[in-house]
């Protein structure tokens, strides 16, 4: 038994099932929104390894090491050391 | 563009991107303005020392479009590392996502970057520029034994070495090392006699002066026998004779005309050089480049500079 006439409104909307075209355009959108979003993997790694200072110092380190590499061509090519 | 989704930016992730390539940090950042400076640093080195390779040698030439143009670029690279950093702490959690803020641009940008990098230092190596470490005393005393010196590649189609230029050249011999450096005496065309210690070109023999010790300080023991400075076709340069220590060669006669498209070598220290006397004439097409600069002595940085210029 419902007294309220708004309470009864809203248990006759929901029980009327939402229009297909309305139910296709918010899937739309959904799906262009996966679509859209940024590759997650780079952001579930990232918390993981901010949560270790070793890994951090780690992923920093691999950066130099792989960035510096052309001083280090470089420096080869200069005859400064041999291999 | 700018996008509504707003995210963190981490100052360890931006300090990472920033090793691993300079600029990319600042993306990562949304400073566009300032990353793309950064990330093209590098070609400040082969677009500077290629110009170094078209003007007349000088040191002031080598620090300014040489040395310090290689400092920049490592000194650029420490800043954008630093920088980015900075900026990533500062901006905090507020940043709008832009258009180039993925893991596929920065990885893209990373990847150009290190083939960019790699390939301009190789191709100014191949084609500009090449270092080479003097190994033995053949060349003594112009060069000693641990010198480092840099020789110019980047020349005409047509260039003809003339007589006292110092080349690298390939060693037409299957033994030793691959590269010589030597001493251009004789052109083609030239008549050229070696009678022990004697040298004539066209019949008139080359001018040798004595050289004081006093002024041969800066050999300190790395030459034996007796220094000499010797002229042809004006240009000075110092020889060294009768070193006859362990490995020394003897100097042999030569008589013979110069063919052409070929030049006859000769090492300063002519006791223990192998050079044209031991394997002939050496063809243009083997000639690899110049020397011009000895840009790290072994002994003392007063040689520093121009390749043959530190006379005494």
């Amino acid at each position: 038994m419902v007294d309220n006439p708004f309470d009864e409104w809203l248990a006759k909307r929901r029980n009327v099932s939402p229009s297909e075209t309305l139910v296709d355009q918010i899937m739309s959108r959904v799906e262009n929104l996966e679509h859209q979003r940024p590759d997650t993997w780079p952001l579930r790694l990232i918390p993981r390894i901010e949560q270790s200072p070793a890994a951090r110092w780690a992923v920093c380190g691999g950066a130099l090491v792989i960035g510096g590499s052309p001083f280090l061509f470089l420096a080869y090519v200069a005859q400064l050391f041999t291999f | 563009m700018v996008s509504d989704t707003i995210s963190r930016r981490v100052p360890w992730v931006a300090l990472a991107l920033s090793l691993l390539s300079a600029g990319v940090g600042h993306l990562y950042c949304g400073r566009i303005a300032k990353g793309l400076p950064l990330y093209f640093a590098w070609l400040l080195v082969p677009i500077c020392i290629t110009i170094a390779a078209m003007l007349p040698p000088s040191p002031a030439l080598f620090m300014l479009l040489v040395l310090l143009p290689i400092a920049i670029v490592f000194f650029v690279y420490l800043y954008a590392a630093i920088d980015a950093w900075r900026l990533a702490s500062r901006i905090g959690p507020d940043h709008s996502l832009r258009d180039y803020n993925r893991a596929a641009i920065y990885t893209l940008l990373i990847v150009v970057q290190m083939i960019y990098a790699f390939g301009l230092i190789a191709g100014v190596r191949a084609w500009v520029y090449e270092a080479f470490r003097i190994p033995s005393s053949s060349m003594s005393p112009t060069f000693l034994p641990g010198d480092r010196i840099l020789a110019r590649k980047l020349m005409p189609h047509d260039h003809i070495p003339k007589r006292g230029d110092l080349i690298v050249y390939n060693n037409p011999s299957p033994n030793g090392a691959t590269k010589f450096v030597g001493r251009v005496v004789a052109i083609a065309g030239d008549h050229l006699e070696i009678h022990g210690e004697r040298v004539l070109i066209n019949g008139k023999e080359l001018e040798r002066d004595p050289v004081p010790d006093e002024a041969l300080t800066f050999l300190g023991d790395k030459t034996q026998g007796r220094v000499a400075m010797e002229v042809n076709s004006g240009r000075r340069y110092l020889v060294a004779y009768g070193d006859t220590s362990d490995g020394a060669r003897s100097l042999g006669d030569f008589d013979a005309t110069i063919p052409s498209h070929q030049v006859f070598i000769l090492g300063d220290n002519r006791e223990r050089a192998k050079d044209s006397r031991h394997f002939g004439t050496i063809q243009l097409a083997d000639i690899v480049g110049d020397v011009e600069y000895l840009y790290w002595p072994s002994h003392t940085w007063s040689r520093f500079g121009v390749a043959n210029d530190q006379l005494p």
